[in-house]
């Protein structure tokens, strides 16, 4: 199955808390594996994706740099809005590594995801990629 | 042009003139409180630092905390994840220069992992005659804590900025790094 949180598939950030010109927000969702958003100082700070239609959702993987408390919630709603948890994580810290957490989660219907940074173990965090398979639902 | 944000929290005995440090820089120098009002409540006022040879900027969400003791039971919950610190004392009085120490401690512990330094401001440099403080000893202790040092006259509005400018180029030196190692990271 396709990763869904891709421009190329239609994804799109409606909102970031942070706005560093050079690590974007939509470097989260340009496919590439390099590029990130980073944090640019306080938290929580908070990025919404939205998807062109609902989409069934069976993994979701995070690729980051020094989070700790990390939430993820989703809608199914037309608007973003009317949250529901998907995660909740605290993650672990290695000096000088990427953090990659596999989120166990049930299959369901995603329009928008929202993930909440919470804490982390520097100042500043970032975030490379997300990877969520699922496939589009037919309206 | 990035926009960074960063707590820092003024802290230091009562009466060493954080409230006035504060307002002084937020208001570019041009309010000095002549009448002293005690500080009750940690109090918030954010002012936006530019990073000289860059289009970046540094907004410093300060907070202003109570130094009288009594008033010290909430005060962990405001340092929590404070970036940097402003250690305030009176240059005229070594009682709040030994008791800086302790503030910063306790900042420290309070702030965790987003804590990454400050500074040791010597206010009312301007009274030169009842100094008991000289800047050598303001400066030694500075450099065993991590910290830099200066010093500042509120009342005068000498070298208010110098400190904050210099806590902004701090963080914002440092969000530089750190995007750096995240770059090589990936």
């Amino acid at each position: 199955m396709p990763n869904v949180c891709k421009e190329s598939e239609g994804a799109h950030v409606v909102l970031a808390t942070s706005w560093d010109p050079e690590h974007p927000p939509e470097a989260l969702v340009d496919g590439e594996e390099g590029t990130f958003w980073s944090t640019t100082g306080m938290y929580p700070q908070e990025i919404v994706i939205t998807f062109p239609a609902a989409t069934r959702v069976t993994t979701l993987e995070t690729k980051s740099a020094c989070i700790k408390n990390i939430v993820i919630q989703k809608s199914s709603n037309q608007s973003p809005a009317g949250w529901d948890d998907l995660t909740s994580t605290e993650l672990t810290h290695s000096e000088g590594h990427v953090q990659l957490e596999d989120h166990k989660i049930d299959p369901c219907i995603i329009r928008h995801i929202r993930i909440i940074i919470k804490s982390g173990y520097e100042p500043f965090v970032a975030l490379y990629s997300i990877v969520m398979e699922g496939t589009p639902i037919e309206s | 042009m990035v926009v960074l944000r960063a707590k820092c929290a003024i802290i230091g005995d009562q009466t060493v003139g954080k409230s006035a440090v504060t307002q002084a820089f937020h208001s570019d120098g041009s309010h000095f409180p002549k009448a002293y009002t005690m500080t009750t409540h940690p109090e918030l006022c954010v002012k936006s630092v530019n990073i000289p040879d860059t289009q970046d900027s540094v907004e410093l969400m300060l907070i202003d905390l109570p130094g009288e003791e009594a008033l010290q039971e909430n005060i962990t919950s405001y340092l929590e994840d404070c970036n940097m610190v402003v250690v305030v004392f009176d240059v005229t009085r070594s009682q709040t220069f030994e008791n800086s120490i302790t503030w910063l401690n306790k900042a420290r512990t309070a702030a965790g992992a987003s804590f990454m330094g400050g500074v040791l401001l010597g206010n009312k440099a301007d009274l030169d005659a009842r100094r008991e403080v000289i800047r050598e000893q303001g400066e030694e202790v500075a450099r065993t804590n991590d910290l830099d040092y200066f010093e500042c006259s509120a009342k005068n509005g000498s070298e208010i900025d110098t400190p904050f400018h210099f806590i902004a180029s701090m963080f914002h030196a440092y969000y530089k790094d750190k995007v750096g190692q995240f770059i090589t990271m990936a």
